[in-house]
């Protein structure tokens, strides 16, 4: 409230101060980091709602498939997914998110597989880089990681 | 407008604004009544984390990977290029030095290019080696120095691009080479004086 005050004070006086304004909306209204939960769970969590799950998500906290394109889509997403997509670094939608990924998976798998495959450059100017980073990865094992990820993700 | 006083400008205003935000008296009225330090220096980070993804997706990523208009480099002035999302941040928090002596950040490393960028405090190896172990989370505490107490909160800066783990992998000052996309390179550390 004192500090909504002071700022609303300052983004009438100051114009160059109120450029900073709505980050600084933002900054106080953040919620506190969200706690990371990698420790082994014998099940997995599930999402509430539209998601995501809290912290950092990783692979054992989600469900096993049976799919062997998901198993083999699990793997490949542990060793380079996860990194950004288990916690949303630098604007990637996280897994289990499915607010986020309901207009990405609206395009189509094949768009979320060009994109995975040759990376992509989202309209806020967020990078998708090629091959998630990996240039070892084939491009099977890139489909199946597209796979898993949409699979707990909608 | 020239770089200098663009770099300036993006880092001094909003943390200016955040000052103000806390008062005249700075973290000693912000302890006693207003915004405590941790909040405040989840705000100042919340500010410092937007304009550098903003400097990043805006300009380095739209002009030099989208539309190929110029590169960024971490010899920008040779190159006549972008200087890098980390150098521009570097360069806003030694404008903020001298300004102001409320706060202060860095950003450090375990593993640093550059070796004045170690950590220097017992609290500061800590927090780094945190939030390594600890995706997703940021380390807090409170540290005395020079006879005076500080609240001092580290967060994760990770590796948000593949040019990032390149030229850290390559780098031929850099004590360690396996770096992949997302892992957590170093920490933002601001400190706020609380005595």
């Amino acid at each position: 409230m004192v500090i909504g005050r002071f700022l609303r004070w300052n983004a009438k006086r100051l114009f160059p101060l109120a450029l900073s304004f709505p980050l600084i909306l933002v900054a106080c209204n953040s919620d506190a980091p969200p706690d990371a939960g990698s420790e082994d769970k014998e099940t997995p969590d599930k999402p509430v709602g539209d998601g995501p799950l809290d912290g950092l998500v990783t692979v054992d906290r989600l469900p096993t498939p049976d799919d062997p394109v998901l198993v083999k889509g699990r793997s490949v997403w542990s060793g380079t997914c996860q990194n950004c997509h288990g916690l949303g670094i630098a604007d990637s939608p996280k897994i289990t998110d499915r607010k986020a990924w309901a207009p990405r998976i609206a395009k189509g798998k094949n768009v979320l597989y060009e994109h995975a495959l040759h990376g992509f450059f989202g309209p806020d100017g967020a990078m998708m880089p090629e091959r998630g980073g990996n240039p070892d990865l084939s491009d099977d094992e890139i489909r199946a990681a597209v796979d898993f990820m949409v699979a707990n993700s909608q | 407008m020239k770089l200098g006083k663009l770099i300036t400008m993006s880092a001094a205003l909003p943390a200016l604004a955040l000052l103000s935000a806390c008062g005249s008296d700075g973290s000693e009225k912000a302890v006693s009544g207003g915004i405590d330090p941790q909040t405040f220096a989840d705000s100042l980070h919340a500010v410092m984390a937007s304009d550098r993804a903003v400097y990043t997706k805006r300009v380095v990523n739209r002009l030099q990977n989208d539309e190929g208009v110029i590169k960024a480099s971490e010899h920008f002035e040779d190159d006549k290029a972008l200087p890098l999302p980390a150098q521009m941040f570097r360069f806003g928090a030694e404008a903020v030095a001298e300004k102001t002596d409320k706060f202060s950040y860095q950003l450090l490393s375990l593993w640093p290019i550059n070796k004045q960028n170690a950590p220097k405090t017992e609290l500061e190896k800590d927090g780094l080696q945190y939030i390594v172990d600890h995706p997703g989370e940021n380390f807090y505490g409170e540290e005395e120095l020079g006879g005076k107490k500080y609240f001092t909160a580290v967060y994760a800066d990770p590796a948000v691009a593949p040019a990032c783990v390149t030229c850290h992998n390559d780098h031929k000052d850099t004590p360690k080479t396996d770096f992949k996309l997302g892992d957590t390179m170093g920490g933002v550390v601001i400190r706020i004086p609380i005595t």
